[in-house]
């Protein structure tokens, strides 16, 4: 053990860092527990009672409420990420390798995106939307996500290209590489691990929207997810396992890809918080 | 400022480079040609509508009145003589002073705690960012029944012994808007400790040996060394997390409905909702959503200006 920095003892250290995994463990563990629960089993006093079984009955029952909803969701998310992050990669690359008189500014002012308060756009985004026949149509909300999405991914890929050696544009440059050329073969072969990042982040972000979804969606046939589990909790016909039962699902695909990819969930993490 | 980021990125390239030439500038014109029409929309989309909505917001635009008159501030002195509005203002500055303080103590706490390796340290970041994965409106349902008063966590206090802590949470008005400020830190305290851990992580093993030969206990390097490393890192989570704690809309949508008992859990975004989605008074709508942006641009300002000279 290193001699010179002990502030506390690894035993103390363990405990308090357990008993804070635990506080941060607790909502989900109710979350999965109640879900799996059979009907009958759902009441107040016995909320923190383990399951008797493995009932997949709130788990179906929450389904047929949702289904619809989920697959909305993944026709608006898909699509989403994949563009802001085909754009952010292009977008980072010229921010990155070609600046130009202004391009610093123009950089800081989409950086401002990544910050913006929504409030401050829907009056517009609804009127605009509307004048341009996408209010209440997928098309409409996959292109409002690209387009905010496009600060954060521009910013993930910005702070990858930089890293790369301005040598090799040059050798590129040389053999004849204009911009484009450059960016086909230099660059986006190198930048796969910044698509990972990228969709990871927009995929969680605009699954886990709600605002968004709730404005531009109108037609109840056509909600997002998320906008389908908060009208749950208005209704008094489910209890509140459906209700968790229903919330698991919704939450199911951004937890799956945090647990099997959370390092490059972690590099998106830092991303957002980086200096321009 | 604009012309001396250009060479910037130049300085280190070898001297064998040729001098800008004609092609040089060909391409960079080509480079700004091509993120032209994205950045366009970009700025349009958020600019655009920013300015839009403060236009608005000075105008007397509702669903029966498309002449989009101008009515000086009369949105204004209205909201400011609108008790709900008042309660919303006071709500928002509970919340934000109590999930800041939350994310930033026990973030920081737990980035300390974590920065000498320890057995399990990958379980327990992956446990602690884990609540960023999952959406505030899944998040406000678990809380909604985690705090519900008949149940959950009051259960918890019983069970434990200590049911004298029991608490209505959310349905109790006077501390309504801070029973919402714990899920909303739950969700952000393992990224606020990621961004502290990220810096501690940054010090470099020349500082901390350094330290340990001047005979540092481990207690003065921290004192000494990493608390004023961590100064900016809380600069710049203090403006992530207070713009977020702004557009907050979803967590008490979920857990009361958005309002709460006598709109002790409503926040402006809620107002503002309300009023312009559900009520249909646009420019009332765009006038609380123009005070967010005034505010926003006030705590943003700072912290774009130290990217900028970066």
């Amino acid at each position: 053990m290193n001699r010179s920095t002990p502030y506390l003892s690894d035993a103390i250290r363990f405990i308090i860092l357990a008993f804070f995994a635990i506080y941060f463990i607790m909502p989900i563990y109710l979350l999965a527990i109640t879900s799996f629960k059979p009907f009958e089993d759902i009441s107040f006093a016995t909320m923190w009672n383990l399951p008797k079984g493995f009932y997949l009955d709130g788990i179906t029952q929450a389904w047929t409420y949702v289904s619809q909803n989920f697959m909305n969701s993944i026709i608006v998310t898909l699509p989403a990420s994949l563009l802001s992050s085909i754009l952010g990669s292009f977008n980072g690359y010229l921010f990155a390798k070609w600046r130009f008189p202004g391009s610093r500014w123009l950089f800081l002012m989409v950086l401002f995106g990544i910050f913006l308060p929504y409030q401050g756009i829907l009056i517009p985004l609804v009127q605009v939307l509307g004048a341009l026949d996408l209010y209440g149509k997928y098309a409409g909300l996959i292109i409002v996500h690209i387009v905010f999405g496009i600060p954060i991914t521009t910013l993930i890929f910005r702070g990858y290209y930089s890293a790369v050696p301005d040598e090799l544009v040059d050798a590129a440059r040389i053999d004849g590489a204009g911009v484009l050329g450059v960016f086909r073969h230099i660059m986006l072969p190198l930048a796969m691990p910044a698509f990972g990042v990228s969709m990871i982040w927009q995929f969680t972000s605009i699954w886990n929207d709600y605002l968004i979804g709730l404005v531009i969606l109108s037609n109840p046939d056509m909600r997002t997810v998320m906008v389908a589990v908060k009208n749950l909790t208005g209704s008094f016909f489910t209890n509140y396992g459906a209700q968790m039962a229903a919330a698991l699902i919704a939450a199911s695909p951004t937890i799956i890809i945090y647990l099997l990819l959370s390092r490059l969930f972690h590099r998106g993490l830092l991303a957002g918080s980086v200096k321009g | 400022m604009a012309n001396t980021a250009v060479p910037m990125s130049r300085q280190n390239t070898p001297v064998t480079q040729p001098p800008p030439s004609k092609r040089r500038v060909t391409e960079r014109v080509q480079a700004a040609m091509m993120l032209a029409p994205t950045i366009t929309i970009v700025l349009i989309f958020i600019y655009g509508f920013l300015f839009w909505t403060i236009f608005l917001s000075f105008s007397g635009w509702n669903d029966v009145n498309f002449e989009v008159p101008f009515v000086g501030l009369r949105n204004y002195l209205r909201l400011f003589d609108n008790a709900r509005f008042m309660i919303d203002i006071t709500n928002q500055l509970w919340f934000s002073a109590f999930f800041l303080a939350q994310c930033l103590g026990f973030g920081f706490l737990l980035a300390v705690l974590l920065d000498r390796p320890i057995w399990g340290e990958d379980v327990f970041k992956t446990i602690y960012i884990f609540p960023f994965a999952v959406s505030s409106i899944v998040t406000g349902v678990i809380w909604r029944w985690l705090m519900y008063p008949d149940t959950g966590i009051n259960l918890l206090f019983d069970m434990a012994g200590i049911g004298f802590l029991k608490s209505k949470w959310y349905a109790e008005p006077s501390i309504g808007i801070i029973a919402v400020s714990i899920p909303a830190a739950w969700q952000m305290t393992g990224y606020t400790m990621a961004l502290f851990l990220a810096t501690l992580r940054g010090i470099s093993s020349d500082l901390r040996e350094a330290a340990a030969m001047d005979g540092a206990t481990g207690w003065q390097y921290y004192r000494y060394v990493a608390f004023p490393a961590c100064i900016p890192t809380t600069y710049s989570a203090t403006v992530i997390l207070g713009m977020l704690s702004l557009r907050t809309y979803d967590l008490p949508a979920a857990m009361t409905g958005g309002a709460g008992p006598n709109y002790r859990t409503d926040l402006a975004s809620n107002f503002m909702f309300e009023t312009a989605f559900q009520q249909y008074r646009y420019s009332l709508g765009a006038a609380i959503a123009s005070l967010v942006i005034v505010i926003s641009i006030i705590l943003l300002i700072p912290y774009i200006r130290e990217a900028e000279s970066q």
